[in-house]
Formats: C-alpha cells, sequence, structure tokens
C-alpha cells in the first residue's frame, strides 16, 4: 500500500485548500480595506516624515511631500499617498530641498519708509556670496546644509556629504539609508496586518458559517468532494494574489462554488437548522445520521463542537492565504510524489588539484 | 490697473494644527477624543456623515452647529490641499475683480496650541512652505509672519523673525523687490497677550519699518487647549505699555479686574468640558491693544473680524452671561478705539458672512448686522484728527477664506459685500488696504 494515496493526505489537501480559498476572501478584503483607507501610503508617508524630522529646522518629510517630484506621485482624484516610492526618486527630492535652502534665503531687501507710510524696496545684494551656475551639485547641498541649525538631522546629512565626492555618490548613499529603513517599515506594515487579518478572518468565517470540524466530517466521508477539491488544489495558482481583489474575490467565490461543501446560512445547516420547523425524519443509514444529530437533534457537545469550529476557522484564517498556498504547494509536492523541486540553479564548486 | 487686496485668508492645512485640534469644539465627546475623530473626518465618507449628524443634533443651537460646521469645513479643504493649492482656490475668486489682485495671507503658529500634541507639519514647515508660494506669486501673495511670545522673547525673537521682513525676492513680471513677509500675525486666544513684554522689541521694529500687526479678534476661534491655562493667565500679568498715562492706567486696572472676575467665575479652571473657551478671550480681548498703542502710537494693529458678528447680534438681543462678566461688547469697544487710535483697524472678514441670511442666520438678524455695520463704517472719526473722514478709512475687506465655507462660498462673499456695503467696498479694497500694508 503506498502511504501517499492514502485519504489521510487527500482530506489535509483537501482542508488546506478550503483554508486557502476562503483566505483569499480574507486576503483581498484586507487589502481592500487597505486601498481605502490608504493604509499602505499612509504607513510610507509616516515613515518618511519620521525619517525625515528635524524639530530644529524643519519636517523636511513633510516638505519632500510638496516636492514636484513626490507631489507628482499623488491621485490628485482622491488625495492618495504613492504606496511606493522610488530611491532615487526620494534622494533627488531630498537633495533638491536641502539645496534650495540657499536659494530660498533670497536677498537683502533695503526698506524705506516715506513720510505717508508708503514703503519701497530695494535688493542689496551680497557681493561675497557665490553665483548659482557656478556651485556644482555638491557644493550647492553644503551651502543648503550651512542655512541649518545644528541638529542630528544635520549631522546625518554631513556625514553623508563627507562620504561622497560627486551627486552619483551622494544620491547612493541617500538611497542605500531610504532603503534599509524601508526594510524596517515593511516588517512593521506586515504587523500591523496582524490584527486586520483577524477582524476578516472572524467576519468571512461568520458570514460564510465555516464549521471547520464540520467541514472535515463531510470532506472525509464524501470521497466526490473531495476528489473535486483535490482536483481543483492540484490546478490551484498562487499567483492568483498578485492579481486584483475583484478577481481574487471571484476566483474564491467560483471555487467554493463547485465545492458543494456546507457553507453559508440556510435552515438545512447550523445553526439555523437548529430553529427550523421543516424538519425531516432520522434517515435509516448510520452514515447519515451524525449530519442529523448535529444540524437537527444536536446535544450539547454539538453546540461546544460548532462553536469550537467557528474558532478554529477563524484561527486558521488568520494565518493568511500566502501560508496556505505554501502549504498547499508541498502537500501536491508530496502527493505527487516524484515531482521534482524547481531546479535551483547553482553554481559548480570548483574543485582543486593539490 | 485698479487695486484690489483682500487682506485676510489662511492657507495653512491640517497637518499644521495639533492633533487634538478638535477640542476647540464645544461638544463634550468631540473634547474626549479629538484624536480619534480627527482621524475619522479624514475619511470623506465619514465626514459627511458627521456634517450631517452635526446639523440634526445641533439644530436648536445654530451657534454650536456653526462651529462644527466650520471645523469640519477647515478640515475638509485643510486635509485635501497643499498650501499652495489652497492659496491658487483663493487667489482664483480675487482675479475676478482684479487682473492682478493682492491676498494676504496669515499662517499661524499652533505649535504651543497644546504642548501634549505633536504636530505633523510644525510652524517652521510651514513657513518654509509658505516662502515657497511668495517665490511663485511674488506680486500676488503676502504673508504675514505669525508669532507667538513662548517661542522667542524680545531680542531673540526680533533676531529670528528680522530675515522674513528684509530678506526678500525680485518679481520677474514685475520687476518690483518684494520681502518675503509683509506684516506680523498674532492670535493671542492661542495662548498669550497681545501686551506680552517679549513682544516689545518686535513692535518697536515694525512700528519703525511700517509692518502691519493683524490680530484674530473674535470670542469663539482656535483657541488654546492645553490643561495649563491657569499657567498663562496670572492675576497680574506684566504689561509692556505707557505706565502713568491715564488710558494705559485704566485700561490695565480693567484688564486685572476682568481676570479676577473670570477666576471668580472658575473660568479660569481647565476642565475637559469648558476646554478654556471662555478664558482664552481674556488673550484677545481687544482693550489688551490699548497698551501697545499707546506706546507705539504709529504701529498699524488691525483687530481683524470687527470682533465677531455674534457679537453685533448681542446689541439686538441683550448681553448674554460672558458679556456681563466681560463688560464690554467687542464690536462697540473696537469702533471706540478706532475713533480714539489713528493706526488702529480692523477688517470685515468672517463677519461679511452675516450680511446676508443663511441656514444659520434669520432675515432680520442678517438685516440688524447691515444696519449696524453700515452705521459703523459711517461713523465719524472724533479723536483721532482726521476730521470728517468716517471711521470706515480704516476698515479693510477680507473673506477670512477657508474659514468661511460653510457659511457662504468664497465668491459669494465678495458678491455680499459688493452687494450690500456698495460705497465701501472697492474702498475696503483698495485704498484702505493699501494704507495699511504700506504699498
Amino acid at each position: 500500500m503506498n502511504i501517499l494515496n492514502l485519504p489521510i493526505l487527500e482530506i489535509l489537501i483537501s482542508m488546506v485548500f478550503i483554508f486557502a480559498l476562503l483566505s483569499v476572501l480574507v486576503y483581498s478584503l484586507v487589502e481592500w480595506y487597505n486601498h481605502k483607507t490608504k493604509a499602505r501610503g499612509k504607513m510610507l508617508k509616516d515613515s518618511i516624515y519620521q525619517m525625515l524630522d528635524d524639530p530644529l529646522n524643519a519636517n523636511y518629510g513633510a516638505l519632500l511631500y510638496l516636492h514636484p517630484l513626490v507631489r507628482g506621485t499623488v491621485n490628485y482624484k482622491n488625495n492618495r499617498p504613492p504606496q511606493y516610492l522610488d530611491s532615487t526618486l526620494f534622494a533627488e527630492a531630498l537633495i533638491d530641498i536641502i539645496s534650495r535652502q540657499w536659494e530660498d534665503e533670497g536677498e537683502e531687501v533695503g526698506i524705506v519708509v516715506n513720510t505717508d507710510g508708503s514703503k519701497e524696496f530695494d535688493l542689496k545684494p551680497d557681493p561675497a556670496k557665490p553665483e548659482l551656475h557656478k556651485l556644482t551639485d555638491r557644493e550647492l547641498f553644503q551651502e543648503g546644509m550651512a542655512r541649518m541649525s545644528d541638529s542630528p538631522f544635520k549631522e546625518l546629512l554631513e556625514s553623508f556629504c563627507r562620504k561622497s565626492k560627486g551627486r552619483p555618490e551622494l544620491i547612493l548613499l541617500i538611497r542605500q539609508w531610504f532603503d534599509s529603513q524601508q526594510d524596517r517599515v515593511s516588517g512593521w506594515y506586515k504587523t500591523k496586518q496582524i490584527p486586520k487579518n483577524w477582524v476578516f478572518a472572524v467576519l468571512v468565517t461568520l458570514f460564510l458559517n465555516v464549521d471547520s470540524f464540520y467541514l472535515y466530517q463531510v470532506v472525509a466521508e464524501n470521497k466526490g468532494i473531495r476528489d473535486g477539491l483535490v482536483s481543483m488544489a492540484m490546478q490551484a495558482d498562487s499567483t492568483v494574489l498578485q492579481k486584483e481583489a475583484q478577481e481574487q474575490i471571484q476566483w474564491s467565490l467560483d471555487h467554493l462554488g463547485q465545492t458543494n461543501l456546507p457553507l453559508g446560512w440556510n435552515k438545512d445547516i447550523a445553526p439555523l437548522s437548529w430553529w427550523s420547523k421543516d424538519q425531516p425524519t432520522k434517515p435509516e443509514s448510520k452514515a447519515l445520521q451524525y449530519h442529523y444529530r448535529r444540524n437537527f437533534k444536536p446535544q450539547w457537545y454539538d453546540y461546544a463542537l460548532y462553536v469550537f469550529g467557528l474558532f478554529f476557522s477563524m484561527l486558521m484564517l488568520s494565518f493568511g492565504a500566502p501560508f496556505w498556498f505554501d502549504t498547499l504547494n508541498k502537500l501536491i509536492n508530496i502527493r505527487k510524489a516524484g515531482k521534482k523541486p524547481q531546479a535551483v540553479h547553482t553554481p559548480t564548486p570548483k574543485t582543486t588539484n593539490s | 490697473m485698479e487695486k484690489f487686496t483682500n487682506a485676510h485668508i489662511h492657507v495653512f492645512t491640517g497637518d499644521c494644527a495639533p492633533d487634538s485640534f478638535l477640542k476647540v469644539i464645544p461638544i463634550s465627546l468631540v473634547r474626549k477624543f479629538p484624536r480619534r475623530l480627527k482621524w475619522l473626518i479624514q475619511t470623506r465618507g465619514v465626514r459627511s456623515l458627521i456634517v450631517w449628524f452635526a446639523s440634526w443634533g445641533s439644530r436648536r443651537d445654530a451657534q454650536l452647529r456653526n462651529t462644527v460646521e466650520k471645523y469640519i469645513s477647515f478640515l475638509e479643504i485643510g486635509t485635501t490641499a497643499t498650501q499652495l493649492e489652497i492659496f491658487i482656490k483663493g487667489f482664483k475668486v480675487a482675479k475676478s475683480y482684479s487682473a492682478s489682485p493682492r491676498i494676504v495671507a496669515l499662517p499661524l503658529d499652533m505649535d504651543y496650541m497644546d504642548e501634549d500634541q505633536e504636530i505633523v507639519m510644525n510652524y517652521n514647515t510651514q513657513l518654509k512652505d509658505v516662502k515657497r508660494i511668495k517665490k511663485y506669486y511674488p506680486d500676488n501673495f503676502f504673508p504675514f509672519l505669525c508669532v507667538d511670545p513662548r517661542k522667542h522673547q524680545g531680542e531673540n525673537m526680533l533676531r529670528w523673525a528680522r530675515k522674513f521682513f528684509t530678506r526678500g525676492i525680485r518679481s520677474k513680471e514685475s520687476e518690483k523687490v518684494h520681502p518675503f513677509f509683509s506684516g506680523i500675525k498674532i492670535y493671542p486666544a492661542l495662548g498669550f497677550f497681545p501686551f506680552d513684554p517679549a513682544l516689545d522689541e518686535l513692535y518697536a521694529f515694525a512700528e519703525e519699518h511700517g509692518l502691519p500687526v493683524m490680530s484674530h479678534c473674535t470670542r469663539v476661534g482656535s483657541q488654546y487647549v492645553g490643561k495649563n491655562i491657569r499657567s498663562l493667565i496670572p492675576q497680574q500679568p506684566a504689561m509692556i505699555g505707557v505706565p502713568g498715562h491715564p488710558d494705559y492706567e485704566q485700561a490695565r486696572q480693567e484688564i486685572i479686574d476682568r481676570i479676577a472676575r473670570y477666576d471668580e467665575k472658575g473660568w479660569l479652571k481647565y476642565t475637559t468640558a469648558k476646554n478654556n473657551d471662555y478664558a482664552c478671550d481674556l488673550f484677545g480681548h481687544p482693550q489688551n491693544y490699548v497698551p501697545v498703542l499707546l506706546k507705539y502710537p504709529r504701529l498699524k494693529i488691525c483687530l481683524a473680524h470687527m470682533g465677531g458678528y455674534s457679537e453685533i447680534l448681542k446689541l439686538k438681543k441683550g448681553p448674554d452671561e460672558v458679556q456681563e462678566v466681560d463688560q464690554k461688547n467687542w464690536f462697540g469697544l473696537i469702533k471706540e478705539m478706532m475713533q480714539q487710535y489713528p493706526n488702529f483697524y480692523t477688517d470685515i472678514s468672517y463677519t461679511l458672512s452675516g450680511l446676508q441670511a443663511h441656514k444659520k442666520l434669520s432675515r432680520a438678524d442678517a438685516r440688524f448686522i447691515r444696519s449696524e455695520i453700515n452705521a459703523f463704517l459711517d461713523t465719524p472719526v472724533q479723536s483721532t484728527g482726521e476730521a470728517d473722514e468716517p471711521i470706515g478709512k480704516r476698515v479693510l475687506f477680507g473673506t477670512d477664506f477657508y474659514m468661511t465655507e460653510q457659511e457662504a462660498r468664497e465668491p459669494e462673499l465678495y458678491q455680499m459685500a459688493r452687494e450690500h456695503l456698495p460705497q465701501w467696498f472697492k474702498r475696503m479694497a483698495g485704498e484702505n488696504c493699501e494704507r495699511y500694508l504700506g504699498f
């Protein structure tokens, strides 16, 4: 007997596929919520504001978002901040803002107040001030920094300036700094998704009445349903997670519709069936008696099992769609038992003749 | 080309205010959870719902509804546009009246509005952005520099502020030279007295260089929302002025007595429910400017909004409890002071919206406000030596854009002024503003 053809593996694949389908719903709802609340863009904005906050001078993050290079990426229709910012664009905009502090200082103005209270103004150019076109980009950046009060942020910029010989190197250093910060922000962002995953896992579980224990019972007993699920699971493709939320939901609902699983709310399935007046007669078949009892004549442990089934579903769905697709892929690989893992090109170690 | 100036608009955004900004709304729930509400209001759908509920919930209290809607409106524009975009909105309306209008924009330093709260776009950042707008619109954008004596004092304040007035740019279009900032803005209700000695050097500089001062002057509006209100209002605050001058001594005594009366009433104690509502009136009281006007007689000071149209309505409906304790009607007091001090100005911004009936103002009330404002403008000067000149020559045209969006849209405000103050509209926006700004 081949262990890989045992029903337990099919049941596992079926259950994991069910969780994957439902998790796609959770995943797309979380993404939809993030889109509506501009969560990704706001987090990026907050992180940049924090990075560039200099209370002794200005919040350069706020100024960066007003800079045409970044402002141009804002969706004007709904004022949606950019979800991603290219590190080169970030560096270019920041260098420009700092450099412009020199130019934005303006010129000395001579003021004459006339006897009638009117005023006349004239510029008093500073002969010691270098002309703009005679300065290199790096010098302009230094002049801009010189207009800042001493602060930790200024010291950081000075250190970048010291380490670089020209604009390309300066850009590279700022890009590296930005990228390392953004790696951390990605971590924070993922952490922030956990409570949202939970909330939408609860909603999907309740909305579709997902009792994992009962689903297990149905899948374990019904070979037809199981085969259908395994067949769909073999064709499932995790690239669905890269599609639009609407397509993800459609994909998930289409597949759930083909499974014939006891999901949703109707008077033939617990808990609505508990109050249904149209109760069927007790079936003769022993196999069907469990379903009859669970749905129409529940004992106290059926209630408890139902509630635990819901909680278990919530917990499973909160793991997220990527986790379930990953698990599904591993199980399918086991079932195929001959399928080679994707080829990973590794350089052949050099042999040395000593 | 006809000179045309709107002497009072705002371009600062929601990022310039602390998260607790909504505490200025006199609703206890809002005052308990201002940050969460601000977060909610930043969602478009929620904003619309709140406006609807606020209108329904405060249908019997026009002033409350007015305040709620005003701040919702502020957040609506303030959270969706940049300072430059807000300026352009106001500028476009003014362009209907002149090919090259002048817009006076009044930044606000809200860094000390609530000590416990951080501000996303602190005042320095706000100013950098304002300078950027000046660079783009040198002949049309005339910002004032907002100062707060808690941030800089005396010589330090002057050293910090001087560069904003003595550095500038040449317009490529008109080839005229403009300093970056054209005047001084103070907003005492945020927690300081305009007679604070820390402002002395700056006033002296402003008088010498012909820099006008603009100050907010209504009982409602933005205010200090922190918990340290008691420490900001001593029983006998230090005061610049002219000791020994009878007017100074009288004003000083009345100011001290007023503080004592407010204290007796318990209005100087911070509570979440009251939230400095009355206490902040003490900062912006028109009488507080008497010591400054006496010490700096050539300094042009404008108390904006004529004290607010709710003060005008009190002349019809009788004084409320606040006025009884205060013992002054601000609209009346401003009129008296304009008759007495030749460089004392006011503007019609915000109060303009009371010229015409709207959903919050009955026709009878609007008619009363119109007649009072017309009478105000025609009031002859008595003791300033300006023979045969009404005090209307020192009233400026302004709209308080975008604070007035719920009362009336910007073009409507211009239209109201033109329709209801036909003899004064051009004069207020023309020669009066020219004289005030020193152009």
